[in-house]
C-alpha cells in the first residue's frame, strides 16, 4: 500500500514536472519533430505543420484543462501506452524500453548482487581484525576514494587499460554487427561488451559496502553480548559470525536504499560505454528534447525501482525475527 | 550526539577551541582539507594563473601533448587544457557548492518542521523525503534536461539543489525527532518559548556539527550530479566545466586515440575532490562522535 502510493507520486513527478517549468513542451516537441523529419531534403507545408502542431498538442493534452490532463495521462499509462518516441521515430515509447529494459537489468542486478556480497564478506574481515593498523588505514583510504569515483570515470580508466592499451575488450558496450539475440553465437559477444561497464558498477559500489560493513562489525564488536561471549571464552570464529548476522540487517535496508543511486549512476555509464540501456536511451532522447520518451523511461525506472524496494522490504522481514513478529501481531 | 556544548557562557569558547583542535588533529580531516585546498585554491585563482584567459579560444596546435607551452597540453580543438582544467573547477565547485547550499537548507526546513511539529506534517512530509530518496534523482534531473536545453550554470546549480535535499532532510528528521523530546527542550517549551524559537536557539546550535557533515556530503552528491550531467551534453554549454571537458574528450575520440591529458586531468581532479570531501566528512564524524574515535 505505501508503495502504491509512492508509485502515484513519483509517477506524478513524471507528469508536474514539465507542467512547473515556464517552458512550452509542446513547442520544443514540436520544433525538435520538424528538425528530425526535415533533416533530409523534404520540406513540411503549412498544412503538415499545423496538423502536427495539433497531433502533439492533442498528445500532451495541451488543449484540455489541467486535471483531464492528469486524467488522461493516467488512461494511457495504465493501458501500458507511453507515446510515440521523437528521438527514436518511428518506435514506440514501449518498444524502445522493452528494449532497453533486460540490457539494464542484467547490468544492474548482478553488479549489485556480487558488489553487496563480496563487500559485506570483505567489509566483515577488515572490521574483525585489529583496527587501526597501518594496513587497516590504508585499505579504509583505498576504498573511500574507490567509492567516491563516479562509475562512468572508473569506466573510462578500464577503457584506458584493457581496450585501448591491452586490446583485450571492446571500448564500447554494443556492437552493431551481431543482432541481439539469444543464441551461442550472440552471447560471448555480448559478454565481452558488457564485463567493463560490469565491473566499473560493481567495484565502485563495492567500497561502500566494504566501509559500511566495517564500521556495523566494530560497533558490534563493541556491545554487550560480544563482551560476554569473550567473556566466556567462545571462539572467536563463533563469535564473527553473531557479530556478522547482527550486522547484516542495516545494510540490507542500504541495498534498497542504494538501488536508485546505482541506477542514477549507471546512465552516465552507459552513455561513455554505448551501452544500450535505458541509461544510454535517456541520454539521447534528453539531447533531443525528447520527453516523452524521457518521461516514460522515468515511470518504468521509478516502478522498477520500487518494486525492487518492495521486494528487499519481504526478504528483510524474513530475515528479521522482530519485523516477522511485529507483523503478525498486526 | 554532541551534548557536549554545554549552556555556561565562559566554558563555551574554550570547548569550541578545543574542538577545533581535536578536528585539526584527526588526520583524516587534515588530509582531506589539505589536498582539497590544493585543488580549490588555483581554481579559485584561475582568473589569474591561467596562462589562457579565454578558455574556449584556440591558442596552438590540436591534440599537442603537455609541453613548456602548454602545460597539460592541447584539445582536438587546440584550447589550453590547463587553462580548461582552472576554470572547469572552478565553474564545476561552483555548481556544486550552490547546489548542496540549497539543498541543505531545503532538507533543514523539511526536516525540523517533520520531526519537531510530528503529527501530520510529519507524516507528509516524512512521505515525501522518503518517495524522492528511493526515485533516482539523476532521473529527475534528466526529465527537466529534455525540456530545459543547456541551462546556465546558476540555473543547474538549482536544478541540482531542488532535488538534492532528501539524505539531509531525513537525517535532520530524526535528530529534530530525537532532540523533541529532551528534557531541556521540555524546560523550554514550559517557559513559554514557540516551536519556531526552540528550533532555532534550543536545538540548532546542537545540530551545526550535524549539519556540516551533511552538507559535505551533499556537496559530494551534488558533485557527482554535476559531471553526470554535463559528461552527457546535458549541462550548460558555451563554457566549460570539468563534466564538460571529459564529455568532449570522449566525444571527440580522445579516449580512443590515447590523448590522455585531455580527459586525465579532471578525472583525478574529481576523484581528489569527491575523496578528499568524503574524507572531511569522516574526520568530522570521529571528532563529534566520540563513540567513534580509537576505531
Amino acid at each position: 500500500m505505501y508503495y502504491l502510493l509512492t508509485w502515484f507520486v513519483a509517477v506524478t513527478v513524471a507528469w508536474i514536472v514539465p507542467r512547473l517549468l515556464p517552458y512550452n513542451a509542446v513547442e520544443i516537441t514540436v520544433s525538435q519533430m520538424v528538425r528530425s523529419l526535415t533533416q533530409g531534403s523534404s520540406m513540411i507545408s503549412p498544412q503538415e505543420y499545423k496538423e502536427m502542431v495539433n497531433y502533439i498538442e492533442g498528445l500532451f493534452g495541451a488543449n484540455e484543462p489541467l486535471w483531464l490532463q492528469y486524467v488522461h495521462f493516467w488512461e494511457d499509462l495504465l493501458h501500458g501506452n507511453l507515446g510515440p518516441s521523437i528521438a527514436f521515430f518511428p518506435a514506440t515509447v514501449n518498444k524502445v524500453i522493452a528494449e532497453a529494459l533486460p540490457y539494464d537489468l542484467i547490468l544492474i542486478i548482478p553488479s549489485t548482487v556480487v558488489a553487496w556480497v563480496i563487500g559485506n564478506i570483505l567489509g566483515a574481515q577488515i572490521g574483525y581484525r585489529k583496527t587501526g593498523t597501518i594496513t587497516d588505514k590504508a585499505s579504509m583510504i583505498a576504498f573511500v576514494a574507490i567509492n567516491n569515483i563516479p562509475f562512468f570515470v572508473l569506466g573510462l580508466l578500464l577503457i584506458l587499460v584493457f581496450a585501448v592499451d591491452l586490446h583485450w575488450l571492446p571500448a564500447t558496450g554494443y556492437t552493431f554487427s551481431a543482432i541481439p539475440r539469444l543464441t551461442w553465437s550472440y552471447l560471448p559477444i555480448f559478454f565481452r561488451h558488457w564485463i567493463l561497464p560490469f565491473a566499473s558498477v560493481t567495484i565502485v559500489s563495492l567500497g561502500g559496502w566494504v566501509l559500511g560493513m566495517r564500521q556495523l562489525i566494530i560497533n558490534e564488536k563493541g556491545s554487550d553480548y560480544m563482551n560476554y561471549g569473550e567473556a566466556l571464552g567462545i571462539r572467536p570464529s563463533i563469535l564473527s559470525r553473531y557479530a556478522m548476522k547482527n550486522a547484516f540487517l542495516p545494510q540490507i535496508t542500504g541495498l534498497a536504499l542504494s538501488l536508485g543511486t546505482v541506477v542514477g549512476g549507471s546512465y552516465v555509464l552507459e552513455f561513455i560505454f554505448g551501452y544500450p540501456g535505458m541509461g544510454y536511451i535517456m541520454g539521447i532522447a534528453a539531447t533531443d528534447n525528447d520527453y516523452l520518451t524521457v518521461a516514460g523511461v522515468f515511470v518504468v525506472i521509478a516502478t522498477v525501482v520500487l518494486l525492487a524496494n518492495y521486494i528487499v522490504d519481504i526478504l528483510y522481514s524474513v530475515l528479521d525475527p522482530r519485523v516477522r513478529v511485529a507483523e503478525v501481531g498486526e | 550526539m554532541s551534548r557536549r556544548i554545554p549552556r555556561p557562557k565562559v566554558e563555551v569558547q574554550s570547548i569550541r577551541n578545543s574542538l577545533l583542535w581535536s578536528l585539526l588533529r584527526e588526520r583524516f580531516f587534515l588530509g582531506g582539507v589539505i589536498v582539497l585546498l590544493i585543488v580549490v585554491v588555483p581554481a579559485l585563482l584561475a582568473g589569474v594563473i591561467a596562462p589562457y584567459k579565454d578558455y574556449l579560444a584556440p591558442v596552438g596546435p590540436l591534440n599537442s601533448p603537455p609541453s613548456a607551452k602548454y602545460l597539460l597540453g592541447t584539445t582536438g580543438f587546440g584550447q589550453d587544457v590547463f587553462s580548461q582544467l582552472l576554470f572547469g573547477t572552478q565553474h564545476t565547485l561552483f555548481v556544486a557548492t550552490v547546489a548542496a547550499v540549497l539543498a541543505t537548507l531545503i532538507g533543514l526546513a523539511i526536516g525540523i518542521i517533520a520531526g519537531f511539529m510530528g503529527g501530520i506534517p510529519d507524516a507528509v512530509l516524512n512521505f515525501l523525503t522518503n518517495t524522492f530518496l528511493v526515485i533516482p534523482t539523476f532521473t529527475i534531473l534528466l526529465l527537466i534536461a529534455s525540456i530545459v536545453h543547456h541551462p546556465g550554470l546558476q540555473l543547474e546549480a538549482v536544478i541540482i539543489g531542488a532535488f538534492s535535499w532528501p539524505w539531509g532532510a531525513r537525517a535532520y528528521r530524526s535528530f529534530a525527532l530525537n532532540m523533541r523530546s529532551r528534557d531541556y527542550v521540555t524546560v523550554a517549551r514550559l517557559n513559554g518559548m514557540g516551536g519556531l524559537s526552540i528550533a532555532l536557539t534550543e536545538i540548532m546550535p546542537q545540530m551545526l556539527p550535524y549539519i556540516a557533515i551533511m552538507l559535505v556530503m551533499t556537496l559530494n552528491g551534488a558533485l557527482m550530479a554535476d559531471v553526470g550531467l554535463d559528461a552527457i551534453g546535458l549541462g550548460p554549454g558555451n563554457t566549460i566545466t570539468l563534466g564538460l571537458m571529459i564529455g568532449y574528450a570522449w566525444g571527440w575520440g580522445a579516449l580512443v586515440y590515447n590523448w590522455w591529458w585531455w580527459w586525465m586531468p579532471p578525472v583525478v581532479v574529481i576523484i581528489l575532490v569527491a575523496t578528499s570531501l568524503t574524507a572531511i566528512a569522516i574526520g568530522m564524524d570521529r571528532v563529534f562522535n566520540p563513540r567513534l574515535r580509537g576505531a
